[in-house]
């Protein structure tokens, strides 16, 4: 990651954090992302490709987000990455797939603010259906209002990144816990929100979860069995529930399924 | 549909079996698609080989009881050809 220009030196902190890269190794690819000080121009490149050229950092940075997440996933064949919310209560894991526009992030930071540890609001990876669950972390990526539906107070100009309808909000300013090791799955939740709507949560068989979970596989082509082995492998062992929901208030049993032993 | 015509299953579909449940998976779009018991059945009898008319004479024989199998039957071949998991000409 390369940048030139103080907006681009921070909106490059807030995706990506304080982490160096390693110096001994030749990078697989390359962003730049470039602001200036005698204009409101910013450009963003991966390699000598142009991602990117106007005078909104928050998409810049929301295409860079997007970028490197898929670089990732062209890369990963030794395991699956799905598009997955991924939470932590101890050593365990609660997972959130669905696409986008589901309610994967507004979930996961309703979460957070009960306690979990946030790992990701966007994929996670697997290398096998019994091994620990890793997130791909990054800030929360919110579209459209947020500061309202959580409840929160409002949240000043620092630290956030607010552009084109959205949001970029660092883990900690939600007072989120952040975990960079590996948690392991106990819990699957596939969210559906819609405003207003009726509480339901239901168990899924194993065949109705590895069908849901297989639709959030974002590497099938890497995979020699397109993912379907390490996925089986998950939700025959781990529970899995759909969730429809219209207000957060409705949420209790789904804090109570999470706080459950075994 | 014509009895005699021979469905074949497009290449890109994996069966998926889970404890008793079974599903199409394709791989080109990653879209899964539930079976029930006769879809999975007939999706495994599809062969390209056989025609309509002996895959029902084999479920008949094999589900001898069945008396919605008809029905069954004809939704689970316009399940699967409405989702382009088989083909016939």
């Amino acid at each position: 990651m390369e940048w030139s220009g103080d907006r681009a030196r921070h909106a490059t902190k807030l995706a990506f954090g304080d982490r160096g890269s390693p110096d001994d190794r030749f990078p697989d690819v390359t962003f730049r992302l470039g602001t200036r000080a005698d204009s409101q121009v910013c450009t963003l490149f991966e390699g000598r490709r142009c991602l990117y050229r106007g005078d909104s950092v928050g998409t810049a940075v929301h295409l860079l987000m997007q970028g490197a997440l898929n670089s990732l996933i062209s890369r990963s064949a030794s395991g699956v990455v799905i598009h997955a919310a991924l939470l932590g209560r101890g050593d365990h894991g609660v997972l959130l797939p669905g696409p986008t526009g589901s309610g994967k992030t507004m979930l996961c930071a309703w979460l957070t603010l009960r306690g979990l540890t946030y790992l990701s609001d966007e994929a996670c990876y697997f290398a096998a259906g019994t091994a620990p669950m890793e997130g791909f972390a990054r800030p929360l990526c919110f579209k459209g209002p947020w500061v309202e539906l959580l409840g929160l107070e409002p949240v000043g100009p620092n630290g956030v990144l607010r552009d084109d309808g959205v949001s970029l909000v660092p883990p900690q300013l939600l007072k989120a816990a952040c975990r960079r090791t590996a948690v392991m799955p106990r819990l699957i939740v596939f969210p559906h929100f819609q405003p207003n709507a009726s509480f339901g949560m239901t168990r899924l068989t194993p065949g109705r979860a590895t069908k849901r979970l297989l639709e959030t596989v974002a590497n099938t082509r890497n995979l020699t069995d397109l993912g379907v082995g390490q996925v089986t492998e998950l939700t025959r062992d781990v529970a899995a529930y759909t969730l429809a929901y219209g207000r957060f208030d409705q949420l209790d049993p789904l804090l109570t399924l999470i706080a459950s032993p075994g | 549909m014509d009895r005699s015509a021979i469905p074949r299953p497009k290449g890109d579909y994996k069966l998926v079996e889970l404890e008793g449940e079974s599903m199409l998976y394709h791989s080109g779009d990653g879209k899964a698609l539930y079976l029930n018991e006769t879809a999975s059945v007939l999706w495994k009898l599809c062969d390209g080989q056989r025609t309509v008319a002996a895959i029902e004479g084999l479920l008949k024989g094999a589900y001898p009881e069945a008396q919605e199998l008809p029905e069954d039957v004809d939704a689970a071949f316009h399940l699967l050809i409405g989702h382009g998991a088989l083909e016939v000409p």
